[in-house]
C-alpha cells in the first residue's frame, strides 16, 4: 500500500467482549482523507435510523487519517465520532496527545466501539494484543488518576490513555474524554457515550510504523515545515501566550462571552485573564502534543494564594471565556481550579461554564433561589459558585444535577421563560466567539452538523486572525467586518476546511497560526498517500465529509428549521466595537443555501449528491 | 505637535511601555502607520485597527485627541 494507511479498522463488540479487524477499502480513504470525515461516513453506512444515544446501536469511532505515522508536525490528533447524547446530531470531537500516533503504530487506523458490556472495562491495545479487562477498580477515579492507574496496572508508562471520569460513567452529556492528561476530546458529550458503553479507558501503544508513499521527501518536507511553523509562531508569540494570548483582542472586537452574552465590553477583565498577565501571574509555559512546534496548552505553577495553589495544566482560551468574563469572574488563577476540577471530572469545561453563566443568569432574575440549590448564591463573579456547581454537574449531585441532560433541557425545568435564554445551536452551547463580532459565524454556527463550533469552521480567524486560504479565494478583503457579502461563502469554505483537517487529522493551529499553506499541506499529504491531490481535490473530500455529517443529521430529523440562532444574537451592543449592528441573518442564510446547492429543506440536492459520487 | 491616546492590545502592550497613560505626542498629519514605526510595533503583525470606534487602515491620518486601539492577529481561538 505505501500510502500511510494500513487500511484496517479493529472493532470492539463491547456486550461480547471479543474484537475483529476489518479493511478499509482505499477508495473510501481516498474520498473522506479519515477522522471526522471518514467516521461520518461508517456512521451513515452503519446505522439506518434515529437511534437511542446511550443505547446499544450508538458507535464510537476513533479515527486517524494519513498523518498519524510520520511525525508530520500537528499530526498527532485523532478524531471521535458518534451520535451526541447532548443535542442527538453527528459529532465528532478531536484531541492531540499521543493517542492517534499510538493507534496508528499500533497497526490501525480506525477503532470501532460498539454494543454495551455488561461491566465496567477498559480495553488495551498494544498491536496484535487487544484485551477488554475489567475496570471495576476504576470506575469512579477521575481522568487523571485513572491514567495514572493504568499505567501502574500495565507497568507500561508507554501506553497512550483516552480516559473519562465520573461525569462519563453518570452519562452526563456534556462529559468529555481526557487524553493523557492533557489533551480533551471535549465537545459534544461522547464520554457521556463511552460511560453508557462502560468503558472506563482505551489505552494504546504500538511498535509498528505504517509505510508511506516517499519517505526521503515525507522526513524532508516535515524538517522544512518544523522549521517554518517553529519561525512563525516565536515572531507571532503564540508559544509564548497560547491560546490565552488573544483574550484583550477578541473582547476588543466583542466576540468574547460577557455575562453570558449580555453584556457587551469588559476590557479590564479581559486583560485580566488573558495573556501577558496569564503566562505571568501562572508561570505558564507551553506544553506540546507529541511532534507539535508550537506547544499551545499550557503548563501552570500557581504559588500564591495558598487556596489556590496548584500545579498542572492550565486553562485554554475557550475557558477563559466560558469561565472567566462569562460569568464576570477576571482572575486567571480562578479560571485554572475551575478548569482542573472539569478535567479531573471529565467535563467539557466550555459548557459547563455555559452552564454556570445560565445558572446565574437565572438566580439574577429569580427562576432559580437559593431553595433549589441548598444554599449555593450563584451571583455573577462568584469563584466558590463556579467551583461547587461545576463539581455537582460532574459528579450529577445536587442542584448540579439538572444539568445532566444539557442547558437546554436543563431551562425546560427551571423556567418556561429561560429556554429561550439559552444560547446554543442544536443544543450545543455556543463557544467563545460572538457571531455578532464576526458574521460569518451566524451561518456556520446554525447549520453547523455538531451545532455551534468555531473550530469546525473558523473563519471568525479570517478577520480577527488574518488567516487566509488564498489557494480557495479566501484572502485580506474577501469579506469586511458586518458586511454580508462573501460571509457566506466564507462560511462555507471553512466548514469544508474545518471538515478536511479533522479528517486528515491535522491540528487546525497548524495553518491557521502556525502559517502553514493549503498547498504546503497537500505536498506533505502527497509525499504520504502518493495521491496527487491538488488543494480543490482536498477540499472536495472536506465538502463531501461535511455533507455525509448534514445527510447523519437529515436522517435523524433534522431540516432547515433546525439551523437557527438564539434570541441573544439578536440583541445588538450598545457599546464597544460591535455597537448598533445586527446580524443580517436571513440573507446571509439565503446566501448559504444557494451555494451549498441545498433544496429548500436544507438537504442536498441530487445533483449535489451526484457531483459528490454520494448518490 | 497633537496628542493621540493610543491603546495597543495583547501582545502589543509591551510597545507602549514609555507611555503609561497611553497619551502620544506627534506631529500634525502622522499617520496610523507612522505612529505605529514610531513605536517600534512589527507592522507585519498589526491585524485590526480602529480610531474613535470605527475600523480603519494604516494610511489613516490622525488628529489631536483621536482614541486609536492597534491589535494584533487573534491567532489560537480554539
Amino acid at each position: 500500500m505505501k500510502n500511510g494507511y494500513w487500511q484496517k479498522m479493529l472493532r470492539v463488540d463491547l456486550t461480547s467482549h471479543k474484537s475483529t479487524v476489518e479493511s478499509i477499502a482505499e477508495k473510501d480513504l481516498k474520498d473522506f482523507i479519515g477522522g471526522a470525515g471518514l467516521g461520518a461516513e461508517i456512521l451513515r453506512r452503519e446505522l439506518h435510523e434515529k437511534i437511542e444515544p446511550y443505547g446499544l446501536q450508538n458507535l464510537l469511532i476513533f479515527a486517524t487519517g494519513p498523518l498519524q505515522g510520520p511525525a508530520v508536525p500537528g499530526g498527532a490528533k485523532f478524531s471521535i465520532v458518534g451520535i451526541s447524547p447532548l443535542s442527538g446530531t453527528f459529532a465528532d470531537t478531536a484531541a492531540g496527545a499521543a493517542w492517534g500516533p499510538s493507534l496508528k503504530d499500533a497497526g490501525y487506523d480506525v477503532l470501532v466501539l460498539e454494543g454495551v458490556s455488561e461491566n465496567p472495562v477498559y480495553i488495551q491495545i498494544v498491536d496484535d494484543d487487544v484485551r477488554i479487562k475489567d475496570a471495576s477498580d476504576l470506575w469512579g477515579r477521575d481522568t487523571f488518576e485513572t491514567t495514572d492507574a493504568i499505567h501502574e496496572q500495565t507497568g507500561d508508562k508507554g501506553l497512550s490513555v483516552a480516559a473519562i471520569g465520573p461525569a462519563g460513567e453518570r452519562k452526563v452529556a456534556i462529559a468529555c474524554i481526557a487524553v493523557d492528561k492533557h489533551s480533551f476530546a471535549g465537545r459534544c458529550g461522547l464520554g457521556a457515550i463511552m460511560g453508557a458503553k462502560n468503558v472506563k479507558a482505551v489505552a494504546v501503544r504500538g511498535t509498528r510504523k505504517v509505510e508511506v508513499h516517499d519517505p526521503q521527501a515525507t522526513h524532508e518536507l516535515i524538517k522544512k515545515y518544523q522549521k517554518l511553523i517553529n519561525k512563525a509562531v516565536v515572531e507571532n508569540e503564540f508559544r509564548l501566550h497560547g491560546t490565552p494570548g488573544i483574550c484583550e483582542t477578541a473582547e476588543g472586537l466583542g466576540d468574547m462571552p460577557i455575562k453570558y452574552w449580555e453584556q457587551d465590553v469588559w476590557p479590564e477583565g479581559a486583560k485580566k485573564l488573558g495573556g501577558p498577565n496569564y503566562t505571568q501571574a501562572l508561570n505558564a509555559k507551553p506544553l506540546p502534543c507529541k511532534y507539535c512546534p508550537i506547544g499551545c496548552h499550557r503548563k501552570i505553577k500557581i504559588t500564591e494564594p495558598e487556596e489556590y495553589k496548584y500545579e498542572g495544566i492550565g486553562p485554554e482560551y475557550e475557558t477563559l471565556g466560558l469561565m472567566g468574563t462569562n460569568l464576570l469572574i477576571d482572575d486567571p488563577k480562578v479560571v485554572a481550579i475551575g478548569n482542573d476540577i472539569a478535567n479531573r471530572l471529565g467535563l467539557d469545561t466550555i459548557s459547563a461554564g455555559a452552564m454556570v453563566g445560565f445558572a446565574m443568569e437565572c438566580f439574577e432574575k429569580g427562576w432559580i433561589t437559593t431553595n433549589d440549590t441548598d444554599g449555593l448564591e450563584l451571583r455573577w463573579g462568584d469563584s466558590r459558585a463556579l467551583f461547587t456547581l461545576v463539581e455537582q454537574i460532574g459528579r450529577r449531585e445536587g442542584f448540579g444535577a439538572i444539568f445532566a441532560e444539557g442547558t437546554l433541557q436543563a431551562a425546560k425545568n427551571i423556567h418556561p421563560d429561560s429556554v429561550a435564554e439559552v444560547v446554543h445551536c442544536k443544543g450545543l452551547d455556543f463557544p467563545s466567539h460572538d457571531p455578532r463580532a464576526c458574521i460569518s459565524l451566524a451561518p456556520t454556527y446554525a447549520t453547523g452538523t455538531r451545532g455551534a463550533c468555531h473550530f469546525r469552521g473558523p473563519c471568525e480567524d479570517v478577520e480577527m486572525g488574518g488567516f487566509f486560504i488564498p489557494e480557495v479565494g479566501i484572502k485580506e478583503g474577501t469579506v469586511k467586518f458586518f458586511e454580508r457579502d462573501n460571509q457566506s461563502r466564507l462560511a462555507i469554505k471553512c466548514q469544508d476546511l474545518g471538515v478536511l483537517i479533522n479528517s486528515l487529522v491535522l491540528c487546525m493551529f497548524m495553518v491557521d497560526g502556525g502559517d502553514w499553506s493549503m498547498t504546503d499541506v497537500a505536498e506533505m499529504f502527497n509525499a504520504v498517500t502518493g495521491w496527487g491531490y491538488s488543494v480543490d481535490d482536498l477540499m472536495l473530500a472536506g465538502l463531501r465529509g461535511f455533507t455525509v455529517q448534514r445527510l447523519n443529521n437529515i436522517r435523524d430529523g433534522y431540516n432547515k428549521a433546525a439551523d437557527i440562532l438564539p434570541k441573544k444574537m439578536f440583541q445588538s451592543a450598545k457599546e464597544g466595537f460591535r455597537a448598533g449592528k445586527r446580524i443580517p441573518f436571513e440573507g446571509l442564510m439565503e446566501d448559504y443555501y444557494d451555494l451549498r446547492g441545498w433544496d429548500e429543506n436544507g438537504a442536498p440536492t441530487k445533483e449535489t449528491m451526484k457531483q459528490l459520487n454520494l448518490a | 505637535m497633537m496628542v493621540v491616546n493610543v491603546k495597543l492590545m495583547s501582545m502589543f502592550a509591551k510597545y507602549l511601555k514609555n507611555y503609561p497613560d497611553g497619551r502620544v505626542d506627534v506631529e500634525d498629519g502622522t499617520t496610523v502607520c507612522g505612529l505605529a514605526e514610531m513605536l517600534g510595533l512589527p507592522l507585519k503583525l498589526v491585524r485590526i485597527i480602529t480610531v474613535n470606534g470605527k475600523q480603519e487602515y494604516l494610511d489613516k491620518v490622525l488628529f489631536d485627541g483621536d482614541l486609536l486601539y492597534i491589535f494584533p492577529p487573534a491567532i489560537g481561538g480554539g
